[in-house]
């Protein structure tokens, strides 16, 4: 199935659709977008910028744009940013040994930043690795060099009828870290690293971990389960009457409303207008 | 110290919970110099801990009706109770003296609205002479003393203050953060912590089994765990909710919390002396901006704004709980949420204005009682069923700020050394002398190292070198002692030196972490 996209988020007006149409050459030249992608990614984007609620500039996402227009044979989705590995500015004790080097088993890392940002970060073991160097030796053109990251949302997107999406992102060479877009808010991403063979097929080599970034709004209505707390001692007191559903309505909003902007309220206005 | 008596609970129409959670990180140095990290420490202590202890000591000798709750962090507990810091802290004290009192309340930005020199020094003397002659240097014993008197309900927390939604990719890491945290508190006050308060109020899903499973009744949450909890809580977060494994969660008032803590709460007023500023902490917060240019700062001024913002205070809950019992079929509990610095080391007159808060509370209204979220909880066991959501009391509620490109470098070498903690102490599921030793120690500097206040600081730009520095040392640390238990036998006379440096946690059973 095909994926469903976020249309009022990717219209970046006609200027960035004429900027897509215009690099599609470029991309057909190089015989792919991901160059294009890696170049424009480290032009466009500040470093650091790891997209403050991890929406890309409309400009990359112009271009990727074109980009998911590509067919892959198990997500036919749009590949997402793939970001070199940042490291923290460290002037200090950088010749201590943190034991990056000791040997160690195959981890993969996924870490939710919000509700559509997922942090993955891996190390292979050497066995892995060596495996994996041979595997290219042997037969060059059944896996490519570069890695690969596959998120899967089994449910689609919550509230929605929509069925699982599967995409694909494509690393930077000798990256050991990256920032998944998720595209919009998610409930449970599964999230599995690996390579893809040159007929486009995903090759799992860690993973899958499941992740479940935050939630981006308040949850659904329903009729409340009362139940007592752990350890009260007490068995079944009288269940609460209900608040009305206009009055549940509107402690929400309050609630809602406080959460988003209480604290951009002047106090001064505050002051002035209750003070005794 | 005596009991304090009963508060007056006409009508019950609803109750406020005011809870504040101290923490500071584990920067204990034994060096000849104070470092900027300890100097900042012992600058919280002089504005903050000192004068808010002294607060609430001062509310229970005239017995006042006080209830309130308050965490303060292992990391915390240890550095108050060691004597090593102590002795450190009263030298600190003694420079600051011959200094003028220059560090105290002082304001580099604005030398000119600084207080009066003479003003300054009292208060450093006022400070040295509770701590010093009042509580002996030891300010846990002072914080004992305000539980027993039924002041203070005691809340737990994790270990080292690790952010829990970054360590929920190994829910073990989470349960020995929480297990140390739990031993730690009763080490300390002899008591088991019926509540928790998470790291950042942040909460992963499945840190609610891990909280049943230690017998932790209660924790709380920043609002947004509650209003995008599923099913959406029918009393918002004016009430307590329960997870489905038991645990109660109740969510921070964003009211009472803005108007204090927020961006343009009351420290923000000129009338109060301007203060430097930590800029590690999680949210936005009030700054202290001072008088106009050339206006010299009055401390009777600042006292009549204290007075007037703690009525407005008062009056503020008082209409809000009395709305809120219009709409709710059970009285409202509105939980006034705060980290403890913010009384003192961000703003001056915090102390002061808490203890006029407190006293106008239980004499100037009768709207609300205060409570405690456990008196709470007691007094009405039944709470709607929720799964909470993931949260922090962040920006947005989620984990940006502790998670970018400036900090992300350190959670796959903490992942990788709870993996091989892990496989350290099945390995040595007995061990003794000083193969066990070693592994308490690689158990103590992984906690360090897990910290969250590091990855803040990082991502904050405060005290970035010392931060780096710290989470690269406890895992330097940890990598060595686990390359010598696995090849054989640990260097004691290394191993001393470590225990002695990083000595967190005297009673730590590596097994915890296991």
């Amino acid at each position: 199935m095909a994926p469903q996209r976020d249309d009022a988020r990717n219209d970046d007006g006609p200027l960035l659709r004429a900027l897509a149409a215009l690099t599609a050459p470029l991309r057909a030249l190089l015989g792919g977008a991901d160059a294009v992608l890696g170049v424009v990614a480290r032009t466009l984007r500040p470093r650091g910028d790891a997209g403050p609620d991890g929406v890309a500039p409309p400009v990359l996402r112009a271009i990727q744009g074109g980009v998911s227009l590509r067919t892959r044979r198990r997500s036919d989705a749009y590949p997402v940013e793939a970001r070199p590995h940042e490291v923290a500015p460290c002037d200090t004790d950088v010749t201590l040994d943190i034991g990056d080097d000791d040997p160690c088993d195959d981890v993969l890392l996924a870490l939710p930043r919000d509700p559509r940002t997922v942090f993955v970060t891996w190390c292979r073991s050497a066995g892995a690795d060596a495996e994996r160097a041979a595997r290219i030796t042997e037969s060059p053109h059944s896996i490519r060099d570069a890695l690969s990251i596959e998120a899967l949302d089994e449910d689609g997107t919550e509230g929605a009828d929509t069925a699982a999406e599967c995409w694909v992102v494509t690393l930077a060479p000798r990256a050991t870290s990256t920032y998944v877009d998720l595209l919009r808010p998610r409930r449970e991403v599964r999230i599995t690293l690996g390579t893809t063979s040159e007929d486009g097929d995903f090759v799992a080599l860690i993973g899958p971990r499941t992740v479940e970034p935050p939630p981006a709004g308040a949850g659904r209505v329903e009729p409340p389960r009362w139940r007592c707390v752990t350890g009260s001692g007490v068995d079944a007191p009288p269940v609460p009457r209900e608040p009305t559903r206009t009055d549940t309505e509107t402690l929400h909003a309050r609630a809602i409303a406080q959460d988003d902007a209480g604290a951009a309220t002047p106090a001064a206005d505050r002051f002035g207008s209750t003070a005794r | 110290m005596t009991g304090a008596p009963e508060p007056p609970r006409d009508g019950d129409r609803g109750s406020l919970a005011i809870v504040l959670h101290a923490h500071q990180p584990f920067v204990r140095e034994t060096g000849g110099t104070v470092t900027a990290a300890e100097e900042r420490f012992f600058g919280i202590v002089t504005r903050c801990y000192v004068p808010l202890i002294s607060a609430l000591s001062a509310l229970v000798a005239d017995r006042v009706p006080v209830r309130l709750a308050l965490s303060v962090s292992p990391p915390l507990l240890d550095l108050l109770s060691d004597r090593v810091v102590q002795q450190r802290y009263v030298r600190y004290l003694d420079r600051c003296l011959t200094d003028g009192g220059r560090t105290l309340g002082a304001s580099r930005e604005h030398p000119v609205l600084v207080g009066h020199p003479d003003d300054e020094r009292d208060r450093l003397r006022d400070v040295r002479r509770a701590f010093v002659e009042t509580w002996s240097c030891d300010l846990v014993n002072a914080l004992r003393a305000l539980e027993r008197a039924g002041v203070v309900e005691a809340l737990a927390s994790a270990a080292t203050h690790a952010y829990l939604p970054l360590l929920a990719s190994d829910p073990r890491s989470i349960r020995a953060q929480l297990r140390v945290g739990l031993d730690q508190h009763r080490r300390h006050f002899g008591t088991s912590a019926l509540g928790v308060w998470l790291p950042g109020a942040a909460y992963a899903p499945g840190v609610d089994e891990i909280l049943a499973e230690l017998d932790v009744r209660y924790s709380v949450l920043d609002a947004r765990g509650l209003t995008r909890a599923r099913p959406r809580p029918v009393m918002g977060v004016w009430s307590p909710v329960i997870s489905p494994s038991g645990v109660a969660f109740f969510g921070r008032d964003p009211e009472a919390w803005a108007q204090v803590a927020g961006e343009h709460g009351y420290p923000a007023d000129p009338d109060y002396l301007p203060t430097e500023m930590p800029r590690d902490l999680e949210e936005p917060c009030a700054l202290p901006l001072g008088a106009p240019q050339g206006t010299p700062y009055s401390a009777r001024r600042a006292r009549a704004k204290l007075d007037a913002h703690a009525n407005n205070f008062v009056a503020c809950r008082e209409s809000q709980i009395d709305a809120l019992a219009a709409m709710m079929p059970r009285p409202p509990i509105v939980l006034a949420a705060y980290a403890a610095e913010l009384f003192g080391a961000r703003w001056l007159e915090g102390p002061a204005w808490l203890a006029a808060t407190l006293r106008k509370i239980a004499y100037d209204q009768r709207s609300f009682t205060l409570t405690t979220p456990s008196e709470y909880l007691a007094r009405h066991p039944l709470a709607q069923e929720c799964r909470v959501a993931g949260s922090s009391a962040g920006h947005r509620g989620d984990q940006a700020s502790r998670l970018g490109g400036e900090n992300d470098w350190v959670y796959l070498p903490l992942h990788r050394a709870g993996l091989r903690m892990r496989a350290l102490v099945r390995q040595n599921e007995d061990a003794t002398g000083l193969r066990l030793r070693a592994l308490n120690q690689a158990a103590r500097e992984l906690l360090l190292a897990q910290s969250g206040d590091w990855p803040l600081r990082m991502s904050k730009g405060v005290l970035v070198n010392d931060a780096v520095r710290r989470t690269r040392l406890h895992l330097a640390r940890f990598a060595r002692l686990a390359r010598d238990l696995e090849d054989g036998s640990p260097d004691e006379a290394w191993l001393a030196d470590v225990e002695a440096r990083d000595n967190a946690f005297p009673a730590l059973d590596y097994r915890s972490l296991g």
